[in-house]
């Protein structure tokens, strides 16, 4: 199964607090993607070394290869332990995908972990064991296409307690919530936002408790690929053109000249809209084949600006509305964010005379740079990217 | 008639977004909205010729305007033009 592990999360504060008590890591390696969640021991400063400790602690020594035993009674020992209530407490669960399908899911005192298949809650068998002297829920099993794998600290199943419920969301609430939400086949961003707002709706705000979704969805790999300025040399127009036509999935066009260029070796009209949504960024235009043709600079210096405010912390959601957007930058972001698993770069060095003109308002000859910062965060998102020049 | 305004990035930046804004406005002044095709593109290599104003070819004719001459140019080449084809 050619497949790839998506994971996000999202945390909500506890009022008034600054830092989270809860922590989530993620962490992929050669052979599995990993996340973790955990939820120290109260709020604030204290909460948030706990929960950094053990979900870093596990990361680590389960991406070596260390058995779960040790992981468990290494936290154990070393957590520090809390002055008020002479324990050193953090609850966590830990979600191992392997690049092969094979989910391997190890629970400790968090909310049980809400599997979703195909629109449907699943529940894979566990096994209880002692470790450390923790009681700890463990599952095998194999994951499919389009499942996704959402875990939270208890913060989302009281999610309104005393508030707007008397006795919270509950588990039970929130798993109809899932699935009703999953249905229709959100991205795992989308889902993490949807889930972490409804929560914070819940609290009106104000969320009595560190509230965190972190979601995995498993997702076909899925190529976009995104062309941005001619060639060095005009005779290379047309095997740049036929390299990016060649791969399957998303094809994205950058650029006025390049838009031209491509539309011209296509031989299929370019229709330049006329639709400014936003009156700083030029409008999108349309090549049938192309998913997505937009101006170069300007809407590229946008979209990396967008996605720069989505990367600040690996894998943490960010405010969706800013890829919601409607213009061209945002387009790109929200296919990088929502749609892609692998990019492949098509890089024309020629250089735009036009560009280099002093008297514009703007420096336009920082596409390459541009392009090199957008490769770079997609990277940190997690993305597989590949970089052609010409 | 058809109109095509340049909403590439050298464009964009000296001000096709309120030259399109006059376009319409002028349009609705004028009463053309059923004889006028306006429509986009990105680039039509005027960009290196020094032009100050934002490229638009009006039937075919590449002109550069600017806020300052876009009514000008619009009466002269759009209006006087259409009004002269009526009267034939």
């Amino acid at each position: 199964m050619q497949h790839v592990v998506e994971c996000v999360y999202k945390s909500l504060n506890h009022k008034g607090e600054e830092l989270c008590g809860d922590k989530v890591e993620i962490v992929r390696t050669k052979n599995s993607d990993i996340l973790v969640l955990a939820d120290g021991l109260g709020s604030g400063v204290k909460a948030n070394i706990l929960s950094t400790l053990t979900s870093k602690i596990i990361a680590t020594m389960i991406q070596e290869g260390a058995p779960l035993e040790d992981t468990v009674e290494t936290i154990s020992s070393t957590l520090p332990l809390c002055s008020v209530r002479h324990l050193a407490y953090s609850t966590f669960s830990i979600l191992e995908i392997s690049h092969d399908g094979e989910a391997h899911l190890v629970e400790f005192d968090n909310p049980a972990c809400f599997c979703l298949r195909k629109g449907e809650l699943i529940r894979p068998p566990f096994v209880k064991r002692e470790i450390a002297g923790k009681e700890i829920r463990e599952s095998f099993f194999r994951v499919e296409l389009g499942d996704y794998y959402v875990l939270v600290s208890d913060g989302v199943i009281y999610a309104g307690v005393g508030e707007t419920l008397n006795f919270g969301w509950t588990w039970d609430h929130v798993a109809d919530f899932l699935r009703r939400e999953a249905a229709k086949r959100p991205s795992a961003h989308r889902l993490a936002h949807q889930l972490s707002t409804a929560c914070n709706d819940l609290y009106m705000g104000k969320p009595g408790d560190d509230t965190t979704v972190a979601v995995a969805k498993v997702i076909p790999a899925s190529h976009v690929h995104l062309l941005a300025s001619p060639p060095q040399d005009k005779k290379d127009d047309e095997r740049m053109v036929q390299d990016f036509m060649k791969g399957s999935d998303i094809r994205i066009v950058c650029g006025g000249t390049s838009g031209n260029m491509v539309a011209r070796i296509l031989d299929k009209p370019l229709r330049a809209s006329l639709h400014y949504s936003d009156p700083s960024l030029p409008p999108t235009a349309e090549i049938e084949g192309i998913n997505l043709v937009t101006e170069g600079v300007l809407t590229l210096s946008k979209t990396l600006e967008i996605l720069r405010q989505c990367v600040t912390n690996t894998g943490e959601v960010e405010n969706l509305e800013l890829v919601d957007a409607d213009n061209g930058a945002a387009q790109i972001a929200k296919i990088l964010l929502e749609k892609c698993t692998h990019l492949n770069l098509y890089i024309g060095q020629a250089i735009n005379p036009a560009h280099q003109n002093p008297n514009l308002p703007f420096d336009l000859s920082i596409k390459a740079r541009l392009l090199e910062e957008l490769a770079d965060l997609a990277r940190k998102l997690g993305r597989t990217v590949e970089c052609y020049y010409y | 008639m058809e109109i095509v305004l340049c909403v590439g990035s050298s464009c964009h930046l000296k001000g096709s977004s309120a030259i399109l804004n006059r376009i319409n406005a002028l349009i609705t002044e004028y009463h053309l909205g059923g004889k006028i095709i306006l429509s986009g593109s990105f680039c039509m290599d005027q960009c290196t010729k020094g032009n100050s104003g934002v490229c638009i070819k009006i039937d075919k004719q590449i002109f550069s305007v600017t806020a300052a001459t876009i009514d000008d140019v619009f009466r002269r080449e759009v209006v006087q033009k259409l009004s002269g084809e009526d009267s034939v």
